[in-house]
């Protein structure tokens, strides 16, 4: 009957509930309006000063009282091909404050891949079938039928994984058949690499230059609810000239006879080809003095060195006594050839000569970095820089704390760090960055805090003995803080002018690229060159039948001897003796039409291509000549890759100090002492900073090896007693003579949590003790993996106790991911069941008190256990017994009393002592200021 | 062979990654990368355990009318409410499935993280009784710490922010990090006897 009324209580309270919220959700969506109103005042423009590749879109946003949570854009080159290209979300409640909201449909986008829908879908709400404008589809499929043909209609990216692209597509030959005007008949072959869609990573997509596309928005309201499609407009690509550029300066140096321009770049940069640089002479006639090429896809030089000889080439007329006569200007050119100048008017040279540039960075590395995956180099110069993060006084302007940081690098490690303030030294033993002095000065007056250092030995040239940094500081009585260097003093107004630039080029490529900026206190740089995992490949010809994506066939190899920026090979063997029948072919008509020729100038002409073509055919860098010998495709492209990958992660590096003002300073390209100017990073097969946890790990590994043999043998190991372990067997008990059940919970972590496996070795033994006293227990669990687990834990507990009878599989049960929800439902077994003894031993978070505090309201006996240091205090404070940390993972050891696992217990206690004694050992040394030993152990 | 071939497993993998940590190699990176998206694949088919024996247990109470049943049908609907939800409309936001975690979840779960202010001052009143020297001392050392972090402790004195960032960098980091130090060792140990086969009880069981 009782259990009758609860129910009814239960439906009751249901319904209750479900009728409240409906009721709140009536009430949340009563008040948005209907979403029945298109979107408007759409407008589609192009983007100033891009590649022919970008368009933006312009509308009204709707009320917010529409409750609108998301616009939705679709786009297609004819009106009835809209496919969803993305979205903007929207607050709900706050809406769109603005007047208009903008998308950018530009740059690379996504457009499909394996993982698109399978076939056409029609959007939600759009009737199957049907065609024209106003039908909306979602994103594109990989069906080659749909997305083939649309190719054609924009600029196409494919990323490709190298394994798939090198070594497993399908070669096949396209022929082009054409009768040119004279009726003779060109035939072109195209050896293409065949890859199904499964194979490509993914495609992107980009607009094209001078078409139209259409696009559409509709937005969606927090009822989920689209509106009406707004008017379908449509916008044209157009090629514009570049963006102009921010700064150009130009500085003649007259003893160096040489120029020095430096420009900053535009904000859209994807469509740079190179960069002009213009002298106008006394008459106002413009002359090419120098070119610099873009660096695309990476940014580029923004600075030049231009010598008078090199202008007198490009200028016969040019007098560098005449220099005032001369006006310089700068131009972007863009790939169309489309030219923007930088300044209206072009600006005169500030003549000078090299005194005033600054000095250049010294002792400039390149070198592999070490413990690394061979994806690093480190690229270091300059002696060491100390700065001052923060000075503080105390109340009584008695003691200064002066918070400093140091910027080394691998050559000059710092050791001791000396501060010196109005005659007072304090030496930094141990870098901790805070230093204190005791004030002997009038802290309203300006001071200095000078620093020298004192480097680690590795064979470098000691640093100079005057070498010095210093800052100033004032305390300010209206900020009541103390400002660091200030008043300014020259040498850091000196250092704070100029910053560093890093440059590199790889072997793969002629034209350095922009690696990094340092500022003036920096003084190592860790570039990461990755490992190259795909390949980019342009639009694909397609194939109806075979469904296949058909990609040109290369492989760059390398920047050879300069005459082949990219020289590349022929991915097919086949392909190759094509190529190479196609030249021998070509040099013999050549050599035929030679011998006819009869103009001196038609026969220099043929000769020179003769010569090409024989000098393309023969002189082949050695990798090539080598792998063309062999038979094997896989063999021949692994070899190939191979040269590929050394020669795309090998890096030659310069570094620039400058202004930005066009008076910089180079250090030569870094040469290593065997005359190397490429590096390439190398990997490791041993971290060397994890040698003091290899010793580590092998003593301990030693220790239990020892101990496990010793009890073997019999011997008594002495286990200090830990009441919480001992008192385990009572709590179960005090739950049996109650005649109540257990409550187990094993932590909220996961499997991969060490502290779940001790608690999980501790439930074994509690659940068999449980068991042997018939008393029900209870393990609610909150990771799915941990559930079987605890599961067959439980139910081995009871077998090996002779009681497979009593085994409920429903007593280790799920109760939920969510942290507080797991909680609630605890607590709730606690109140409901009346648990005589709770176990929590594992991982726990902010749950803990919540839970225990429950436990020892219902008057549980409770005993936990945690390695979570935060969690303690409130188990300590709550629980009968805890164990703390460590003693989680040894009370399994304490249950069992087995000698392999007392073994490993007594090991643990000997490891402890060691690593006591190294802590008093370095305490003791590093006091008297011998830190080496500390030293040896990394910081992590 | 049923438990020999899991703890070779155990043995040869523990092995691996303990290599992993001395070996910064690329082979090691990516068979690390390798190894952990297979992890992530184990997830979604545990989910159908845990799911499973939520039902199981439910059911089974539902259906032997046991104490407090009526419960049990209230965690089922909600179970199967929001999966269907789920399936049928999303979980985007604006769909039902985000307005009933917005409005039942998150409140519900705000609620039981807010009883912990209300449990930390019952637990503080335990811990803070002084019935002995020991709890004398950790509550003398709470109320300077309490008072140094606001501002009324520094105008009492500056002794006391001082006094509890000495408390809080000494002999509370010690402390910690005499905990961690044996954590660590504990942790290394029962690594070691699982790789070892010394601790199975994972394997369910006989030791």
């Amino acid at each position: 009957m009782k259990g009758a009324t609860e129910v009814k209580i239960c439906i009751k309270f249901s319904i209750l509930l479900l009728t409240f919220t409906l009721l709140l959700a009536g009430t949340a969506f009563a008040k948005m309006q209907p979403n029945n109103e298109p979107v408007e005042g759409l407008r589609v423009e192009d983007v100033p000063h891009d590649d022919g590749g970008g368009l933006i879109l312009s509308w009204k946003p709707l009320a917010k009282e529409k409750r609108i949570i998301e616009y939705r854009i679709y786009r297609g080159h004819t009106p009835d091909s809209l496919f969803y290209i993305g979205k903007i979300p929207v607050d709900a409640k706050t809406g769109v404050a603005a007047d208009t909201m903008k998308y950018v449909d530009q740059g690379w986008t996504f457009f499909v891949d394996a993982t698109s829908p399978a076939k056409l879908r029609h959007e939600k709400g759009q009737k199957k079938g049907s065609k024209g404008a106003e039908v909306l589809y979602r994103a594109v499929p990989r069906d080659i039928k749909v997305y083939g043909p649309l190719m054609d209609e924009y600029r196409i990216l494919s990323v490709i994984p190298n394994n798939e692209y090198l070594y497993k597509s399908k070669m096949k030959i396209f022929t082009e058949v054409d009768t040119l005007e004279d009726a003779t008949v060109d035939t072109t072959t195209e050896f293409m690499a065949g890859m199904k869609l499964e194979q490509v990573k993914y495609i992107l997509t980009k607009l094209t230059t001078g078409k139209t596309y259409y696009y559409a928005i509709q937005a969606l309201n927090m009822n989920r609810s689209v509106s009406p499609l707004s008017e379908i407009v449509s916008g044209k690509t157009t090629d514009d000239p570049p963006e102009k550029l921010g700064n150009f300066y130009a500085v003649a140096l007259r003893d160096l006879e040489q120029m020095q321009f430096e420009w900053t770049l535009p904000v859209f940069t994807s469509d740079q080809q190179q960069f002009n640089i213009y002298l106008y002479d006394e008459y106002g006639d413009r002359h090419l003095i120098f070119t610099r090429q873009d660096a695309y896809p990476y940014t580029p030089q923004t600075n030049a060195i231009v010598p008078y000889d090199s202008i007198a080439a490009n200028f016969e007329a040019f007098n560098p006594a005449n220099m005032e006569w001369y006006t310089f200007n700068i131009g972007e050119m863009d790939r169309q050839d489309q030219e923007t100048l930088a300044l209206d008017e072009p600006i005169p040279a500030e003549i000078t000569t090299s005194s005033i540039l600054p000095e250049p960075p010294i002792h400039f590395t390149v070198k592999d970095e070490p413990n690394d995956k061979g994806d690093q180099l480190q690229v270091f110069f300059g002696y060491p820089f100390y700065g001052l993060s923060k000075l503080t006084y105390n109340n009584d302007f008695t003691k200064l704390t002066v918070n400093y940081f140091i910027n080394d690098n691998s050559m000059y490690e710092v050791d001791r760090l000396i501060l010196t303030i109005n005659g007072t030294t304090k030496t930094e033993y141990v870098l901790d960055y805070k230093v204190a002095f005791r004030v002997d000065w009038d802290y309203l007056k300006p001071m200095e805090i000078i620093g020298t250092f004192i480097c680690k030995k590795k064979g470098q040239e000691p640093l100079p003995e005057d070498y010095h940094i210093t800052h100033t500081f004032i305390f300010n009585t209206k900020q009541e803080m103390v400002l660091i260097d200030s008043p300014p003093q020259q040498q850091m107004e000196e250092m704070k002018k100029y910053y560093y630039q890093i440059y590199k080029t790889n072997r793969l490529s002629d034209v350095y690229r922009y690696a990094k900026e340092l500022s003036y206190f920096e003084r190592e740089y860790i570039d990461k060159i990755s490992y190259e995992e795909n390949q980019y490949r342009g639009r694909p010809k397609f194939s109806l039948e075979d469904k296949r994506l058909y990609y040109s066939t290369y492989l760059s190899i390398v920047n050879y001897k300069d005459k082949y920026p990219f020289y590349t090979q022929a991915l097919y063997l086949e392909q190759l003796r094509h190529q190479d029948n196609e030249l021998r072919d070509e040099i013999t008509k050549l050599k035929g039409e030679l011998e006819k020729a009869t103009d001196d100038e038609e026969r220099t002409e043929i000769q020179r291509n003769i010569d090409f073509y024989t000098d393309y055919l023969e002189d082949k860098p050695e990798v090539v000549q080598k792998a063309n010998q062999l038979k094997s495709n896989k063999a021949r492209m692994k070899m190939l890759y191979k040269a590929h990958c050394t020669n795309a992660r090998s890096f030659k590096y310069y570094i620039r100090k400058t202004d930005g003002k066009g008076h910089f300073i180079d250090t030569p390209v870094y040469t290593t002492p065997d005359g190397t100017q490429y590096l390439f990073p190398i990997q490791n097969w041993f971290n060397t900073n994890e040698i003091i946890t290899l010793v580590a790990v092998l003593i301990f590994a030693g220790l239990v090896y020892f101990m496990i043999k010793a009890a073997r043998k019999g011997k008594r190991l002495y286990i200090r007693p830990i009441a919480g372990i001992q008192e385990i067997d009572n709590a179960i008990g005090r739950a049996t003579e109650m005649g109540r059940p257990i409550l187990f919970v094993p932590g909220l972590s996961g499997i991969s949590d060490v502290a779940t496996l001790a608690g999980l070795a501790i439930l074994s033994r509690v659940a068999k003790k449980a068991a042997e006293y018939d008393t029900r227990i209870l393990v609610p669990v909150r990771d799915f993996i941990v559930l079987p687990i605890a599961q067959e834990i439980v139910k081995e507990a009871h077998y090996e106790a002779g009681r497979p009878d009593t085994y409920d599989k429903n007593s280790v049960f799920f109760i939920t991911q969510a942290q507080f929800a797991f909680v609630s439902g605890v607590n709730g077994i606690m109140i409901r069941e009346k648990t005589a003894t709770n176990f929590y031993m594992g991982m726990f978070w902010a749950e803990s008190l919540l839970m225990t505090e429950t436990g020892s309201m219902t008057g549980a006996i409770q005993i936990a256990g945690t390695d979570a240091v935060n969690q303690l205090p409130f188990f300590i404070t709550t629980c009968d017994y805890t164990l703390i940390g460590e003693e989680l993972y040894a009370a399994s050891a304490y249950l069992s009393k087995q000698p392999l696992i007392l073994g490993t217990l007594k090991a643990q206690d000997y490891m402890k002592l060691l690593i006591v004694i190294t802590v008093i050992i370095g305490t003791i040394l590093s006091s008297v200021h011998l830190t080496f030993f500390m030293n040896w152990f990394p910081v992590k | 062979m049923k438990r020999q071939i899991p703890m070779m497993i155990v043995l040869i993998l523990g092995l691996l990654f303990v290599a992993h940590v001395f070996i910064p190699s690329k082979l090691s990176a990516d068979y690390l990368d390798w190894f952990m998206k297979w992890t992530k694949v184990i997830g979604p088919f545990a989910i159908v355990l845990g799911v499973f024996s939520l039902v199981l247990v439910h059911y089974n109470k539902i259906k032997r009318k046991a104490p407090n049943w009526g419960y049990s049908i209230v965690t089922l609907a909600a179970l199967v409410i929001t999966t269907a939800v789920g399936f049928i409309w999303g979980i985007q936001e604006g769909t039902p499935y985000m307005w009933i975690f917005k409005n039942f979840n998150v409140p519900l779960g705000a609620t039981m993280f807010s009883l912990l202010a209300f449990y930390i001052a019952s637990a503080a009143y335990k811990a803070f009784r002084a019935r002995s020297i020991e709890a004398t001392v950790l509550l003398v050392a709470a109320i300077i710490v309490m008072l140094g972090r606001v501002s009324i402790g520094q105008a009492i004195t500056h002794w006391i922010p001082d006094i509890t960032e000495w408390i809080l960098n000494v002999p509370n980091l010690a402390a910690k990090r005499g905990i961690a130090l044996g954590v660590g060792l504990g942790m290394t140990a029962t690594s070691l006897k699982i790789m070892l086969g010394i601790e199975r009880s994972y394997l369910g069981g006989k030791d």
